[in-house]
This record gives structure tokens, C-alpha cells and sequence, in this order.
């Protein structure tokens, strides 16, 4: 056995030490608060980043010339009613019945363009055929409508003086119509009689127009004061007279013997007949009346029943041949005013210009020549030549341009800046009376203004302008360039350009006036979220980017057509 | 359509006569400024809270100090609904984003759920659902898309729907946090203000503050603008209002200042361009965001010091609701007309609104525009405020002209009012 030969401990010892020394020493743990620091403040840059990418939108929204809120604005489309119907389905046993029953007769249950049966014989006819027959269908359409329109538009007719008028003319219409079918074909003619004695019929037995009613009543009670009310009732008993008017068809075989009887029973309306021999004696001989009629002549047979249609359509004929020449007469009436009254604003007019001138020049030439003395001077206001020779001896003694001159001299001295005097004899030498201060002096203590600027009326030598300015006109004006404004031109022009609809059109007026802020009454503006604004700018790529869109694109709402107002 | 000359030989003096109806339109916007609408009465308390109906505009809830919620209807201008909420103050109400149901927390340390319906008949008017906490929540909000609410007192927590206790709670220092609000657009964030004169933002996915504003004095509230996602305005102790950018808290964009006394509240218009802010003055200002001050300013003798203001989401009302105990309605645009405008009524109403932004700028016409009568109060601290900071800034430029050029920097406005910014 060997002895234990003891190691070097130095050995271990020296290799701790160099591992040691290698090995650098662990860090100190940060203290919470310098780890909380840390942690703040990395948050802190990431949180800035995040909502650095507002940046852009939040910019552009200051900057916008209009905002519309709430930014989502949601239309409420409607619906095309061919969806909806097409979407419905029947249901009930009742709907499927009377769905069946209108399958099988191809009868349309939404309401399309062309029918079933229309679309089967568009497919029987030709082309042109099928062409010709939609055009005439159209035509039939654009007719009708046209008539529905027109009626639509006559219904809404208050004004009573048209409604009289057209119950004149519709009146005298039907007794044309009337008369016209008398000659063409008795027998609808008699149809016609029959329905006038229908008429007449139900108006005696209804004692519709006689004054009894409630309306005629109140009528009464008003009658006594108002004209129009009398004139009323009156119409009214007219009108029942008017209808229960007998209309008489003379049949030339019953003629002679019916007419009197007729005459007896209804007792109205006392036609005279013009030269109506053999029914009555006494009625022989010309009528007062004007009666000269061409239709007179078509016979006997006629006799009776046109006699009260001729008298009326002479009364009407008359009335209206009256009417047109009332009508006529006011015309020219109006235009003989109207020529009156125009040649004499005319002669006015000539008549005052010229007093007026001529007292004028009178007066001046007076006044001068009272102030020069001028003696002897005649004036006559007629005539030119003398006239400028008076002018000219009155101002003889009168140099216009040299005094204007000299007063402008005057004004343009007056108006520069003085030089500030701050001189005191002494101080630095002797003074005394009679003693001057030395030129140096002067020169150093007479302080000379910055020269003024050039006067507007420079290149104008028979004009002076003013540079004073005038109090009453700053109070109002404007003395400092405000603060968004960069340039006294960018303000001026500002405040130059009229925004009013007197000097702008009207689409122009608005663009000009749009607010800057538009809400929807009973809308709540949400706060901005990343869903209004489409595409978000990067903090990154910012400034490349153009101008986001914060309002979304939306389509126009559909835009009502003015009603354009009948003139 | 008429035929017509544009000819402008025919039509001279445009510029006079446009600024003659733009001073006509001006005086008449002030003749009908009438704002006022109603007020609603009913609480037996001063009104500490709002919250808007998500879905309807004409509902509105209002926590009073005696722990009364009531729910009104605008358009009736009645309470439609009374609960006893809590004891003591309602600190903080919220509705949540469908309108089913909505929060309530009080000083009696509980978050309770309602729902917005009323009670059928015979049911009692109970909560879906109480939190018991062990210290006071003092605001309260819910975020705007997810089933989570947060809550604040002596630190954020952010609590799940269907849980009892937070999913987790944000803190940062030691401080009593009086407001917390959640961003409609990026809606992870949040953004508190404590009593440290501080306000923190807080990112909910990672859980962790994010940073931290200090000013020279406390902010009440905070809301963030709808309409532009990192842009928040703090209403705060120093009678002024401050709108930060989220990315560059060391100075804010805009300092808005006319208030006379502490900031309240502050909400604002859904559109983003402007907003309203409570005051402890009695008045309520609104503010364009870009502007430095008020372009409106309500005012009732009866109202005492606004509390809670809320600008109703159609853009067209605000409602502030004071110290004793009335809700107030007022419309927005004090001048405007409501309902249905005819085509040509719309039309001369745009001309004139343009007419007074184009001339704007002449003297007589901002006279007039400008011109708001205040009560005696506000009008002589305006006044006294307006003294004493120019007294103040003489003393700077006397200071700064009588010492070494360069020694004195210059300071903006903006950045005078932070104090620093922590990370």
C-alpha cells in the first residue's frame, strides 16, 4: 500500500476562485416600483401608438367643411311591392280555392306588365303586328289618362261664375244637340222628349225649387237685407219654372187642335207664334219680339217647342252678342286709358325736364352775375349761343384751375407728416435772445418724420382725396388683421365676396351656406368606433395616406319630384 | 323660378348691405336667445350625480345627497320613478351601454344594480344586485362595450358584472381618487382623478396605470371627447378647464378659462366640438374645444352652485342639475328654434349663421354677439380677477425687464399649471 500523499488544497481553492471571478454577479432585482415604472411606461409608448391611429380621422374631422350626424344614418329602404307580393303564399284553405280557381283561367294574380292571355296572343301575332297593337294600347292608356287628368282637374273648379257660364253653355248644347236631332231622327227625338217629360214629371212632383226648404227659409230671413240672397231665391223659382216647362212636339196632323189645348193646360211660357193663322185670331200680326229667325221657316211642326228654344237661344245669342260688346267696349276703354294716361306722362315728363333745366341755369347765371356785379347782362333763357357768352363774360375773372391747384398744394402740406421740433437754445452752448442754436444742434434735436406714403390722388391732377381718417367709419371697421387669417388681401377678400342669394344663384347660395354641423332631431350620436371609419391609416404609412372618408359614401335618398306649382 | 340678373352692376353695395343683416342677425340671435326651458323639481336634496339614458333621450337619472334616485321624463318634464338608493350621498350613478339596467354607489360603501324598467305592480322597487365593499366608493363608471365597471375611492377597481369582488385594482400612491371615467373610443382606457392634485390613465388590458399628470391644483373631473380618441378635458380647483392630448400630458392643448369659481363638472357634446362645464360660481359656461373661452354662459337667480352638468346626446339640450335640489333644462343653442323648420325658415337661418361668421370680427358686431349680461356676483369677480392678473403681469414684466436678459425665460400659459408629469 502506498502512503496517502495529501493534495494540494490550494488547487481547489485557486479553481473557485477563477470560476468566480468568471462568472459576473446576478443583477439585483429591480424594486417594485422601478419594475411597476418599467412596465408603465412600455404600456405607456404601446397605448400612445394605438390611439395614435385616430390621428388621421381626428384631423380630418377638424378640418371637414360639414359633418352629418349620427354618422351610421340608416335609410329604411322600401320595399318593391313585386317582391313583397311575390314573397306571399297562400295559406288558408279559402286563398288556395280562389289561388286554384285564377291558375285555371291563367288569370294574373301579381299584377305584371302583360296578362297571361295578353302574353298568348302577343306570342299568336307577328312582330309587327304584335308592335302595331302595343302601340295602340299605349295610345288607348296615354288618352284615357289624359281624359282622367282633365276631369280630375275640372272637378276642382270652385269659382261660381264658371260654373254658371258652363251651365248657360251646356244648357244651350243640349237644346242644339236637341234640335239637331229633331232633324236628323225623330225618333230618338221623341226618346228625348220622353226623358224631358220625365224630367218634368219628377220636378212638379217633388217640389224640389219652390222656396220651402231649409236653405230657401234661411234665405227668407235674409232676403229682406241682402240683394244677393233675393237674387238667389229667385234663381231658385226660375229654376223650377225652367223644368216644369212643358215641351211641346207639334205632330202635323193633331196640330191645329192640340195646341190650344195645350196652351190652356200648361199656361206657361206664351209663345207667340209669328203669323199663326186659323188657332187663334187675335194672336195674328208681327210680335214685339225679335223674332226673325232662319229657323222660323222649317214649318209649323216645329212651331211650338222651338219657339221657346229660339226665344232663349235669341235671349242668349243677344246676351252673349251684349257680353261681347260689354266685353269690347271695356277693352277699348282700357286702351284708350292707357294711351291717355301714357302721352301724358310723356308731355309731363318733357314739359318738367325742361322747366326744371331751365330754371336751373337761370338761377346760377343770376346768382353770378349778382356776385360779380356784372351789369347790364341780359339773360334769356332761349337760345345757346347767347347763353355761353353770358357764361363766359360772368366768369371772366375766374382762373378754375390755378385756385384748385393751390388748394390741393395746401391740402397735400397740410396732410404730411411735421417734423418733431425738440430743440432748446442752451444746454451745451450759449443762448440768448437774438442767438440761434447751431446747426449741429438743429440737426440732432429736429427729429424728421418717415415719409408718408403716396397719396391715392397722385396721378390725378383735378382731383383731391382726402387721407384723413375718418372716426365714424372706424368704429365700425375692422383694425387688426384677425387671427385665422394670414394676409390683409385673404381677409378683404373674405369679406369682399357677397354670400346673399341677391348676388348668387341659388345653388351657389347654398353651397355657401351649408351649417357646419348637421344633426337629426330625435337621433343619438353615438361616440366615433372604429366600424364608422372604413379603413383605419396605420401609425406607419400616416402621412402617406390621402384624406379617409369619415362619412360613408351613401347612395342618394330617393329625391321627390317638386310639384311644380300651376301658374 | 323668376328669371334674375346677376349682374352685379344691378346690385351695388354688397358689402354694406350684407354687414347691415349681419348686425340685424346678430342683435335678433340675441333677442331670441331665451335657453331656459324647464327646471324639474322633486328632490328633497341637492342633486350630486347624472347619468343619460343610453337609449333614450328623454330619460335622465339624478342621485341626490340624501341617497334619493329619481328617474325623469324630459318630455313629460315629470319624475317618473323614485328609489331609495342608499343612506347618505349617491356618489356616483352610470347607465349601462344597453339601457337595461344601471349602477349606483353611496357613502354607505355599496355598488348597487337597478334595473332601468319600473317595478311591476306589487313588486318592490329592489336592486338586481348589491356589492358590499369595506371602503367607500366615491364615483362610478361602466365601460361602453363590455360587461365591466370601474370603480374609484382609494383606488381603481375594475370590477366584472356577474363578480363580487374586482378583477383588479389599479393603484398608484396613496391618494382618495374622486372620479373615474372610461374612453368611449379606445375603450380599455380610463382616466382618474385623485386629491393629489393629480390625474392618472390607466390601461384596463394590461392592467396597469399608465401615467401620471400633476397640476398645481385638484381636478374634480374629467371626460373624454367622443369624437376624438385621445383628447380629454379636466375640469379642476383653479376656476379653469384643461383639454389634454393623451400622447403629450406636459402641457395641455388648450387652457379654457372664464369661470370665476371651482369647476365642477365637465361633459361633453356628443359631435366633439364643444363642451359644458359646471361651476361653483352658479353658472354653467360652454366651450368650443379649440377656444380659450366661453361662447355661452346660463345663469338663474334661483340656481345656486351647479353640481353635475350633462349635454344630452341629440346635441340639442344641456341639464345641469344644483346645489338646491332643481334640475334645470336649457337648450344648447340659446337662440335656436325647435321643431320642424320649413325649408325657407332653415335656409334664412343658414344665410344668417354665415353672415355672422364672416363678419365676426368687426367691432360692432362681436359687441353685440359677445355681450352677456351676468349676474352682479360673476360680473364684479370677472372684474376683480381681471385686476389682479394684470397686476401680476406687470409684476413679471418689470421683473423680467429689470434683470439680466435671459435670466427670466418665458413661460407659456399652458405649461404654468403643471406642475410634472411622472412616468
Amino acid at each position: 500500500m502506498q502512503p496517502i500523499r495529501p493534495k494540494s488544497a490550494l488547487s481547489t481553492v485557486k479553481k473557485e476562485l477563477t470560476k468566480v471571478k468568471q462568472k459576473k454577479a446576478v443583477e439585483l432585482p429591480l424594486s417594485k416600483e422601478e419594475a411597476e415604472r418599467v412596465v408603465r411606461e412600455a404600456a405607456y409608448v404601446r397605448t400612445s401608438k394605438d390611439v395614435g391611429k385616430w390621428q388621421q380621422v381626428v384631423l380630418q374631422n377638424r378640418r371637414a367643411e360639414q359633418l352629418v350626424f349620427p354618422l351610421k344614418q340608416e335609410i329604411a329602404t322600401v320595399v318593391p311591392l313585386e317582391q313583397v307580393v311575390s314573397t306571399w303564399k297562400a295559406r288558408t284553405p279559402l286563398e288556395q280555392e280562389i289561388f286554384g280557381l285564377l291558375h285555371k283561367t291563367q288569370q294574373p294574380i301579381t299584377d305584371p306588365l302583360l296578362t297571361p292571355e295578353e302574353t298568348a296572343s302577343l306570342q299568336a301575332m307577328s312582330l309587327e303586328e304584335a308592335r302595331q297593337r302595343r302601340a295602340e294600347l299605349q295610345k288607348a292608356r296615354v288618352v284615357q289618362s289624359y281624359y282622367e287628368a282633365k276631369a280630375r282637374r275640372e272637378k276642382k273648379i270652385k269659382s261660381k261664375k264658371y260654373h254658371r257660364v258652363l251651365k248657360k253653355s251646356k244648357r244651350r248644347k243640349a237644346l242644339k244637340e236637341f234640335e239637331q236631332l229633331h232633324k236628323t231622327d225623330p225618333e230618338a227625338a221623341l226618346a228625348r222628349l220622353e226623358e224631358l217629360e220625365q224630367l218634368r214629371m219628377q220636378e212638379r212632383m217633388s217640389l224640389k225649387h219652390q222656396n220651402k226648404g231649409k236653405w230657401a227659409r234661411s234665405r227668407a230671413i235674409m232676403a229682406k237685407y241682402d240683394l244677393e240672397a233675393r237674387k238667389a231665391m229667385q234663381e231658385q223659382l226660375a229654376r223650377n219654372k225652367e223644368l216644369t216647362q212643358k215641351v211641346r212636339v207639334e205632330l202635323p196632323e193633331e196640330e191645329p187642335s192640340d195646341v190650344p189645348e195645350e196652351d190652356l193646360t200648361s199656361g206657361t211660357v206664351p209663345a207667340i207664334p209669328a203669323g199663326a193663322s186659323g188657332a187663334n185670331p187675335w194672336m195674328l200680326g208681327k210680335p214685339s219680339g225679335p223674332t226673325e229667325e232662319p229657323k222660323a221657316q222649317e214649318g209649323l211642326e216645329n212651331v211650338a217647342v222651338p219657339d221657346a228654344v229660339e226665344s232663349k237661344e235669341e235671349m242668349e245669342e243677344d246676351e252673349e252678342e251684349e257680353e261681347l260688346s260689354e266685353e269690347e267696349a271695356l277693352l277699348q276703354d282700357f286702351a284708350q286709358k292707357r294711351h291717355v294716361r301714357q302721352q301724358q306722362a310723356r308731355s309731363l315728363e318733357e314739359q318738367g325736364g325742361e322747366l326744371t333745366a331751365r330754371e336751373c341755369v337761370s338761377g346760377v347765371l343770376q346768382g353770378w352775375a349778382k356776385a360779380r356785379g356784372v351789369v347790364g347782362a341780359v339773360f334769356c333763357p332761349e337760345g345757346g349761343i347767347d347763353q355761353r357768352g353770358v357764361i363766359t363774360e360772368a366768369f371772366a375773372g375766374d382762373d378754375v384751375v390755378a385756385d384748385f391747384s393751390r388748394e390741393k398744394r395746401k391740402a397735400e402740406e397740410a396732410a404730411k407728416p411735421q417734423p418733431v421740433n425738440l430743440v432748446l437754445p442752451g444746454w451745451g452752448e450759449w443762448g440768448g435772445t437774438g442767438l440761434k442754436p447751431s446747426a449741429r444742434k438743429i440737426k440732432r434735436f429736429l427729429l424728421k418724420p418717415p415719409p408718408a406714403p403716396p397719396r391715392k390722388d397722385q396721378h390725378l391732377p383735378h382731383v383731391i382725396m382726402s387721407e384723413r381718417r375718418n372716426i365714424h367709419a372706424a368704429a365700425h371697421q375692422v383694425s387688426e388683421l384677425p387671427f385665422p387669417f394670414e394676409k390683409h388681401q385673404q381677409f378683404e377678400q373674405s369679406i369682399r365676396t357677397p354670400v346673399g342669394a341677391t348676388w348668387n344663384t341659388q345653388r351657389a347660395f347654398q353651397k355657401l351656406t351649408t351649417p357646419r354641423i348637421i344633426t337629426r332631431a330625435g337621433h343619438i350620436i353615438q361616440p366615433l368606433s372604429a366600424e364608422d371609419v372604413p379603413d383605419m391609416a396605420t401609425p406607419a404609412g400616416a402621412g402617406a395616406k390621402p384624406a379617409l372618408e369619415i362619412v360613408p359614401q351613401r347612395p342618394e335618398p330617393p329625391c321627390r319630384r317638386r310639384r311644380r306649382r300651376a301658374r | 323660378a323668376v328669371p334674375r340678373n346677376y349682374d352685379p352692376a344691378l346690385h351695388p353695395f354688397e358689402v354694406p348691405r350684407e354687414y347691415t343683416r349681419a348686425l340685424n342677425a346678430t342683435k335678433l340671435e340675441r333677442v331670441f336667445a331665451k335657453p331656459f326651458l324647464s327646471s324639474l323639481d322633486g328632490h328633497r336634496d341637492g342633486v350630486n350625480c347624472m347619468a343619460k339614458h343610453p337609449k333614450s333621450l328623454s330619460t335622465v337619472l339624478s342621485g341626490a345627497c340624501d341617497g334619493e334616485v329619481k328617474i325623469w321624463n324630459l318630455t313629460k318634464r315629470q319624475c317618473v320613478r323614485t328609489i331609495q338608493a342608499h343612506e347618505g350621498f349617491v356618489r356616483g350613478m352610470c347607465a349601462r351601454f344597453c339601457g337595461t339596467s344601471f349602477f349606483t354607489v353611496g357613502d354607505d360603501k355599496t355598488v348597487k344594480q337597478w334595473k332601468m324598467e319600473s317595478p311591476e305592480y306589487g313588486e318592490e322597487e329592489e336592486p338586481i344586485h348589491t356589492i358590499l365593499g369595506k371602503t367607500v366608493y366615491t364615483g362610478i363608471d361602466h365601460h361602453w362595450k363590455e360587461a365591466v365597471f370601474a370603480t374609484c375611492g382609494h383606488q381603481v377597481d375594475i370590477w366584472d358584472e356577474q363578480r363580487t369582488s374586482p378583477m383588479c385594482s389599479l393603484t398608484w400612491g396613496f391618494d382618495s381618487i374622486s372620479s373615474v371615467k372610461f374612453n368611449p373610443i379606445e375603450t380599455y382606457l380610463l382616466g382618474s382623478c385623485a386629491s393629489d392634485r393629480n390625474i392618472v390613465l390607466y390601461d384596463m388590458r394590461k392592467s396597469t396605470p399608465l401615467k401620471k399628470v400633476i397640476l398645481n391644483m385638484r381636478t374634480n373631473t374629467l371626460c373624454w371627447n367622443p369624437m376624438e380618441a385621445f383628447v380629454f378635458t379636466a375640469a379642476n380647483e383653479d376656476y379653469n378647464l384643461y383639454t389634454f392630448d393623451m400622447r403629450f400630458l406636459e402641457s395641455p392643448m388648450t387652457v379654457h378659462m372664464d369661470h370665476v369659481s371651482a369647476v365642477l363638472d365637465v361633459d361633453y357634446s356628443p359631435t366633439g366640438k364643444e363642451f359644458v362645464s359646471a361651476s361653483f360660481d352658479k353658472s354653467v359656461r360652454i366651450f368650443p374645444v379649440d377656444k380659450g373661452h366661453s361662447r355661452e354662459v346660463y345663469h338663474t337667480k334661483r340656481m345656486q352652485h351647479v353640481i353635475t352638468v350633462k349635454w344630452t346626446s341629440d346635441n340639442k339640450y344641456i341639464l345641469c342639475g344644483s346645489d338646491e335640489m332643481n334640475i334645470r333644462l336649457w337648450k344648447a343653442n340659446a337662440s335656436e328654434k325647435l321643431g320642424v323648420l320649413a325649408p325657407r325658415e332653415k335656409a334664412a337661418m343658414n344665410y344668417n349663421q354665415k353672415l355672422k361668421e364672416k363678419f365676426q370680427y368687426h367691432p360692432q358686431i362681436r359687441r353685440i354677439a359677445q355681450h352677456r349680461h351676468l349676474p352682479k356676483s360673476i360680473f364684479c369677480q370677472i372684474k376683480e380677477q381681471r385686476i389682479m392678473r394684470e397686476a401680476r403681469r406687470r409684476k413679471e414684466l418689470n421683473r423680467r425687464k429689470h434683470s439680466k436678459p435671459g435670466s427670466m425665460p418665458f413661460v407659456s400659459e399652458r405649461k404654468k399649471h403643471i406642475v410634472a408629469v411622472v412616468k
